[in-house]
Order: C-alpha cells, then sequence, then structure tokens
C-alpha cells in the first residue's frame, strides 16, 4: 500500500474502487466533467403524492445493491432514515448502500441491518452505535468518510452515484416544492439536501407538514423532486433544534475560549472581517465574546458562515456582521431569523468548500475555530476517533474550514480526563497540520512553525505560547502514557481528504 | 513583594476541580478541608489534598490547605497530613492567640520530622471573641495576614447576615489590627459568582476599606479582582517618581528623600511601593 | 468493608474487603489505555494485603487513584476517620 503525503500507509483501491494517495491540499487536479442525473418526463398528474413509503419505492424501482441517501438536518430528531431503511428492509431489497451526510445516535437500529444483508456500507459520518459496530467489523464492506464539501464533491464528480435520494422536508407543497423553515419539524436551511436532489436519478421527498401549492419560501426546486410522501412525522423537535444552547461554564474551556479570543484579536480583528461559527461549547464561547470585543471596538464583520445559533443571530440584529450564510441551524432562533432576515441566506452546500468548483464560502474566511479529538505534533487534528481506535465521530466541515481559513485555530483541552489531547502521532488523520495553523489549549498555545506571520503578531500578548512538543510532553507527564489501540489489519473505514484522495484509514479494533 | 489580591477556594475531595487549579492565575490556592467537604468524606480529602500538593502544578500560585477549625476533632489530622507541603495553612474560627500557639506547636513537630521550613499561618476571624482578640492574634509571628467570616458573627449577634450594618465596622477592625502589625488583611468572597459588575464594585470598596486582597469562589472571579485592585494610571506615575526619587536619594547617600520640593517620608514611599507592585497586572 | 473515593468523573473509588488472599479487581472506564496502567499502581500500592481490592476508574489521573488507595489501606488497617 502507498504512503500517502501525511505519512499513513493507505489502499489504493476501496470497495473495488480506485483512490489516490493524499498528496497534500491543493496538490490533486481534478479530471473530467460534472455527473448528471436522468432526465426525466413531466409528470402527467398535478400531484406527486403518493401514499406510502413501500409505494414510492416500488415507483422508483428500487433494487438490491443500489444507493440511497439521505440528509442530517434533523439531526439526532430525525426519524426518516429509519422510516425508509426498515421499509427498505422489509420489502426485502439486499446490498443497500447508504450515503448520509451524516448519521447519529438515533440511527441505531440500522446496526442490525448490517448483519442481515440490508446494507452492504454506509459511506457518510456515523455518530455513535453505528461507528462502533463499523469499529467491531460488523459492516461487510469498507465504511467511506468524507467532509460535508467531500462528499458534495463525491456526487458531482460521480465518484458516488445516487439512485434514490430521500429527503426529509418539513414543508413540502404536492409538486415539490421544499423549505425547511416552516412545520413541526423545521430545522432551518435544506443545504445538505441540494446536492442529492440535483444530481440523483429519483428523488422523494418526504414530509409531515403538506401545504397547498407553492410553498413559499423554497430551498428545493420542484423540477428536481420526483415524488412527495406524507407521513404522520418526520421527526422529533426536541432532536431536531438543540434547545438554548449554552456557552460552557466550564473554567478550563473558558479559558480556551479567551486564549483563543486573545489569537483572533491579534492576528485577524478588523473592519469587514468573516469568521466560520460552530455550536461546540467552547466555539458557542468564543462566537460570544467575539461579539463582546467586537461592540467594544466598533468592529464589524462581512460575514459569519455558520452553524448558526442564537449568538450568531444576535449579532447579525445588533449589527456586529452584515450577512450570516446559514448551511445549517442550531436553534429556534436561527430557524426564525433564517426565515424573517434577508441578511440571513441560506447557502447550498456546493457552495460551502467543494475544492472542485469555483471557489466556495471557505475560501473568504478570516477565521475558523474547530475542535477535535486529538492533535499532534505535526498539527494532524483526528475528529474521527477515539484514542482506543474506535470510529465515533462525522468529519463535518473540518477539512474545508480548516483548509480555507486564512487563520486556522484548533480549541482543544491538553487532555481530557485522563486522555491527553496533544499526542505524539493522532490515532486517524482528518485534517493534515498543513492546514492547521494555531493550537489552543488552556495550559497555552503553539503555532504552526511554517506561521511566522502569527508569531509576530502575538509578539507582546499575554497567551503563553509554546512548542507543540513541550504541550505533548505536559500532557504525557499529566497523564502518563496510554497504551496503543488494539485494532488488527483490518480496514473498516477510509477517511477521503476533501478531494477524494485518501488521507488514513481506520482498523477494526478487537472487543 | 507577594500579592494575594485573590485566593480561590477549591474543594479538598474533588479530584477534577483540584488538577486543573494552576490555570487561573489565583494570587492563592485554597485546598479546602472544611465547609467544602461533608464529615463522611474528610479522612479521604485530606490524603488527596496531601496527592494534590505533591502532585499538582499551582503555576505561581501561593498553596494553601484550610483545616478544619481547632473546635473540631479534624484539624490535627489535617495538619499532620498537610504540613510538610503547603505554604500556608488557613484556620477557620481562630478566637486567640492561644489558638495560633496551640496550632503552631503541632506544626512545629511536624516540620521537624519533615525537615520543612516554617509554615505560614492565615487565620480567619469569624466570632465576636476573634474579633476581640484579633489585635493580639495579629501579633503571632506565623501570621502573615488575617481573613475574617461573617456568617457565625451575625448568628452570635442574632442578625440576618444580608442586613448586618456592623460588617462595615467588622472589616474596619480586621484591617486594623493586621497592619497594625504590618501584615495583610484580606476580605472575605463574593458569592454572587454571576454578578461581574458587583464584584469589581466590591473589590474596590475592599481595596479602599485597606484590604490587600478578596476570596474567590470561581476561576472567573480572579481577572476582575486583579483588575479591581489595579492602581490608576495617575497613581502609578506618581509612585514610579517617589521610587526613583528614593532610590535616586540612596545612591546619593541622602537620609532625606525629596521629590519636587516635598520630604517624602516613610510610609508614602511604602504606600508607592505597593502602588507598583499592584500595577504589575494583566 | 472500608472504601474510599468516588464515582465522580474524574475519580475513583476503592472498595477492600477481608479475604484470605490479595485479589484485585480493576474496572475502569479507560480500560483500553489505562487498564495496565491502572493494575499496576493497584498491585504496587497493595503488596502484602490479603484482601479483595476493587478498583472502580472513572478516568482518573494516577495520583488520584494513588490518593483513594492509600486512603483505603489505612481505613482498612484501622486508622480512625
Amino acid at each position: 500500500m502507498p504512503i500517502n503525503a501525511v505519512g499513513r500507509e493507505v489502499p489504493s483501491e476501496i470497495n473495488g474502487q480506485k483512490f489516490k494517495p493524499f498528496a497534500g491540499d491543493m496538490k490533486t487536479p481534478p479530471e473530467g466533467r460534472r455527473a448528471g442525473s436522468l432526465l426525466r418526463m413531466v409528470p402527467e398528474s398535478r400531484s406527486k403524492v403518493v401514499s406510502s413509503l413501500e409505494e414510492v419505492i416500488k415507483k422508483v424501482g428500487l433494487e438490491d445493491g443500489m444507493t440511497v441517501s439521505f440528509h442530517h438536518h434533523l439531526r439526532n430528531g430525525d426519524y426518516v432514515v429509519n422510516m425508509v431503511m426498515e421499509t427498505i428492509r422489509k420489502m426485502g431489497i439486499k446490498n443497500i448502500r447508504v450515503f448520509p451526510t451524516a448519521l447519529f445516535p438515533v440511527h441505531q437500529p440500522l446496526v442490525s441491518m448490517l448483519t442481515d444483508g440490508t446494507i452492504r456500507r454506509i459511506e457518510g459520518s456515523m455518530n455513535g452505535a453505528l461507528g462502533e459496530a463499523t469499529s467491531y467489523g460488523e459492516m461487510r464492506e469498507t465504511a467511506v468518510l468524507r467532509s460535508h464539501s467531500g462528499r458534495v464533491r463525491a456526487v458531482e464528480s460521480g465518484e458516488v452515484h445516487i439512485d434514490v435520494a430521500f429527503i426529509a422536508a418539513p414543508t413540502a407543497d404536492p409538486y415539490g416544492n421544499l423549505n425547511g423553515v416552516d412545520g413541526p419539524s423545521a430545522c432551518g436551511p435544506l443545504a445538505y439536501g441540494m446536492v442529492d436532489a440535483y444530481h440523483a436519478d429519483h428523488t422523494v421527498a418526504i414530509t409531515d407538514h403538506l401545504v397547498p401549492y407553492p410553498a413559499h419560501p423554497i430551498s428545493i426546486f420542484q423540477h428536481n423532486i420526483d415524488y412527495v410522501v406524507p407521513v404522520d412525522k418526520i421527526g422529533d423537535p426536541n432532536g431536531i433544534m438543540s434547545g438554548t444552547l449554552r456557552i460552557t461554564t466550564s473554567p478550563s474551556r473558558l479559558k480556551i475560549a479567551r486564549y483563543a479570543l486573545e489569537v483572533i484579536d491579534k492576528v485577524a480583528l478588523r473592519d469587514g472581517f468573516s469568521f466560520q461559527a460552530g455550536a461546540g461549547g467552547i466555539s458557542l464561547a468564543v462566537t460570544k465574546f467575539l461579539g463582546d470585543l467586537m461592540k467594544k471596538r466598533g468592529i464589524r464583520a462581512s460575514f459569519i458562515n455558520g452553524g448558526v445559533t442564537k449568538y450568531v443571530v444576535d449579532m447579525l440584529h445588533e449589527g456586529l456582521v452584515d450577512v450570516v450564510f446559514d448551511g445549517q441551524a442550531f436553534d429556534l432562533d436561527a430557524v426564525k431569523s433564517l426565515k424573517e432576515d434577508k441578511n440571513h441566506i441560506e447557502t447550498p452546500l456546493a457552495m460551502y468548500g467543494n475544492p472542485y468548483s469555483s471557489g466556495g464560502i471557505v475560501n473568504m474566511l478570516d477565521v475558523g475555530v474547530l475542535g477535535a479529538t486529538e492533535v499532534d505534533i505535526d498539527f494532524n487534528v483526528n475528529v474521527n476517533t477515539h484514542s482506543d481506535g474506535m470510529l465515533l465521530h462525522g468529519i463535518g466541515g473540518h477539512q474545508e474550514v480548516a483548509a480555507g481559513s486564512a487563520l486556522t485555530i484548533v480549541t482543544v483541552p491538553l487532555y481530557r480526563y485522563r486522555v491527553p489531547v496533544i499526542r505524539e502521532r493522532v490515532t486517524t488523520v482528518t485534517t493534515p497540520g498543513e492546514v492547521i495553523d494555531v493550537v489552543v489549549t488552556e495550559h497555552g498555545i503553539a503555532v504552526n512553525p511554517k506561521r511566522d506571520d502569527i508569531i509576530e503578531a502575538l509578539r507582546g500578548s499575554k497567551v503563553p505560547i509554546y512548542d507543540i512538543q513541550d504541550l505533548q510532553k505536559k500532557a504525557e507527564r499529566i497523564c502518563g502514557k496510554p497504551q496503543e489501540p488494539k485494532t488488527t489489519d483490518d480496514i473498516v473505514a477510509a477517511i477521503l481528504w476533501r478531494d477524494g484522495t485518501v488521507i488514513d484509514v481506520v482498523y477494526k479494533v478487537k472487543k | 513583594m507577594k500579592l494575594r489580591r485573590t485566593r480561590l477556594y477549591v474543594p479538598g475531595n474533588n479530584p477534577h476541580l483540584v488538577e486543573n487549579v494552576g490555570l487561573y492565575g489565583a494570587d492563592c490556592l485554597i485546598l479546602d478541608l472544611e465547609d467544602s467537604v461533608p464529615i463522611t468524606q474528610k479522612f479521604d480529602a485530606r490524603i488527596l489534598v496531601k496527592y494534590a500538593l505533591q502532585n499538582v502544578d499551582f503555576g505561581n500560585s501561593e498553596k494553601w490547605v484550610r483545616i478544619n477549625s481547632p473546635d473540631t476533632p479534624f484539624w490535627v489530622a489535617d495538619l499532620n497530613e498537610v504540613v510538610p507541603y503547603v505554604d500556608v495553612v488557613n484556620v477557620p474560627k481562630v478566637e486567640s492567640y492561644e489558638d495560633v500557639e496551640k496550632i503552631s506547636k503541632i506544626m512545629e513537630d511536624i516540620e521537624e520530622k519533615h525537615g520543612v521550613e516554617k509554615i505560614k499561618i492565615v487565620p480567619i476571624i469569624e466570632t465576636l471573641k476573634g474579633l476581640t482578640n484579633a489585635r493580639e492574634i495579629a501579633k503571632h509571628p506565623r501570621v502573615v495576614a488575617m481573613a475574617w467570616g461573617g456568617e457565625d458573627l451575625t448568628a452570635e449577634l442574632g442578625i440576618p447576615k444580608k442586613k448586618a450594618l456592623i460588617l462595615d465596622h467588622v472589616r474596619a477592625e480586621i484591617v486594623i489590627a493586621a497592619k497594625s502589625q504590618g501584615k495583610m488583611a484580606l476580605d472575605t468572597v463574593y458569592s454572587n459568582i454571576r454578578d461581574e459588575k458587583g464584584l469589581f464594585e466590591y473589590a474596590r470598596r475592599a481595596r479602599y476599606m485597606g484590604f490587600d486582597g478578596v476570596g474567590v469562589l470561581h476561576p472567573n472571579q480572579v481577572e476582575i479582582v486583579h483588575r479591581a485592585f489595579k492602581p490608576e494610571d495617575k497613581d502609578i506615575e506618581d509612585a514610579k517618581k517617589i521610587v526613583e526619587a528614593a532610590e535616586k536619594a540612596m545612591k546619593e547617600g541622602k537620609g532625606v528623600i525629596a521629590l519636587n520640593g516635598r520630604m517624602i517620608d516613610k510610609p508614602v514611599l511604602e504606600r508607592a511601593r505597593k502602588i507598583l507592585a499592584f500595577a504589575e497586572v494583566d | 468493608m472500608v472504601e474510599a473515593g468516588t464515582l465522580e468523573k474524574g475519580d475513583a473509588r476503592v472498595v477492600i474487603t477481608d479475604a484470605d488472599k490479595r485479589e484485585i479487581v480493576v474496572k475502569s472506564k479507560l480500560e483500553r489505555l489505562y487498564g495496565d496502567a491502572v493494575r499496576k499502581t493497584v498491585e504496587e500500592m497493595t503488596q502484602g494485603i490479603n484482601a479483595n481490592i476493587l478498583v472502580e476508574d472513572m478516568g482518573a489521573l494516577d495520583w488520584v487513584i494513588r490518593a483513594r488507595l492509600e486512603a483505603a489501606i489505612r481505613k482498612f488497617r484501622g486508622e480512625e476517620e
């Protein structure tokens, strides 16, 4: 197996498909043309409503071995994935490739479908029980994990062809116009579903809020939707929305947020700057503190890309930022603002960070603040596996935000309980050190040596600056050296860089 | 000059809270064996604190332990575990010079056995008796600072703590008792950890009352208190001039320090030095 | 039977009960990463103690485990609480 640019041995063939080893960001140019979906004839009826999932699955002609896709806007409140997959299982259709934008703990029922022959593999982020089952080798084929934008690229390039896209729609009309801002299961944007709607051979909207034609506003347009299936409920609002997201109260996490703020202040804060917001505890704190600082200094941002929460919406409404780009809404304030404020813009995921496009939002970002499970002394980041080798998280937008932002900050505690976060070598490389600029811990920060300009800008700052090796040693001194993961040589998952090259693999964990 | 603007209380039997104490920049860190530890956990806590004192990075902070008060059955055992590893023993409910002496004697034996230097004591005055003896207590050579608490005092007087008008008098008495012996005076905690503005005003008030620091319950309070104790720019400028004049006078072998034609007295010079010490904050 | 410590995150609980010979049971939240390290510490600190020793580790640092072990051992040897 070839060794890639971050020193990992990776296969050149996965599930019978050829892949190149990771060569560095923007080092592998694209080939070919954008892939398309089937052309279709306008339906005879003025209604695309089909009464049951079983009926629609028959109509689209889903067969053994095909690929079905889902979006994850309903997050851990989603009913649609389980509902569709259970119907497929009951109909006796086998060997399905499931291609979600992400799966959550609520999708645990799919675990049994890995062994009963319904699912041959999942290509997408798996949080929780599915990741665990995959780690133990219960998936027949190899899982493939891509970032949000990497997934868009895979669809557009034809690396993955979707036979049927099942699109959860909080609001739909009978002719297939969809939005996510109204209805009992409102989730905000439908950004993750758009690529699938354009590129799948067959598209099915599933809704619990059928409204008279035309539904409006429109996120996904009627000419891309073949069928509309009304059901009782597409999700549980408590799992879709996070409730009021609270800023971390942990003093050590707040300390990390304050150090990150100081770095942003010294390096990037100026009128018209832009940043990526998120919903993690530290990220939320950074957003809030940044808003306070901007107010104090009289600074206005040009845009925030989110991961939109109440904290971002407040900044928009206080005039601290001109535009909010919204690919995902985390609370009802964000949904309401998306619906009502013209400066709060729903962005298709294809516009986010696809490296094989004419440029995404991430390429205009000044500051990205990201989390990690582990970081190593080469600044490589792992967000996929735990230190014991278990695959438990997806990539999200980590890769493209890191690659695109002018200043990429990774905020992590030095250790979590007894587990060191700054390691000699990460268990799995998700994002290469070449696109990480600053690592911020509660003990101090480390700056990637290739960023002299940042070290210079931080001169005279109160934040303690260390060599990353010293932070790693400090973590090991406090925690002791952990045991190596007990894994076999069997590859259970491949981690792709956003350009489709293989950056790392995940091995089967011994029970 | 050693500053004691903030002393952060950390419950002694909670490893997760104890292990990060060095991060928050408090001048003093108090691992608490008293109020934050239930009676059934006293034994475990003093051993955990003993290990914490030896294994946790305290940064530049002074290491304190608040032991149980001399009227409990726990205080001697507390001292036995912690004295070899601590900088300051914080003693609640001290009522007399004899109380301090009693503790000091026990500490002496432990210090001798372990070959460590004399450990400092900061008594907490919490009763009317303690208050009447405060000036005597402050004279004990091990005492480097004096703190106080209002709970028992107001209970003794039968008045609600929040409304007690006498507390400002108590504060004044503590400051006078401590300062007249050249010791530090330390104000009690501000318990509403969410009220940042209130804390700042509280700490400012403590400073103008003559205190050298206040107790803090949450790491987020540390920076706010340090800001409150930071002297105004104008005072820092004046202090610099006074100290420079003193240094100049010393170099030239002059007995009298003069600045702009005026003589500088010793307490004024001392105050100037103190202002500069307090000025060196983040 | 004596015990020390808690089952809070980052802590460890030690239970020692009478027995004819030493028997150590370690249940660690971080078994895959620190199981061996915890067992080594327990082994080392309980030399010569003929009792059943149960350690439930909630992700505690080594010095915390040592503190909890020392507390339990001293209680087991009859020190007053």
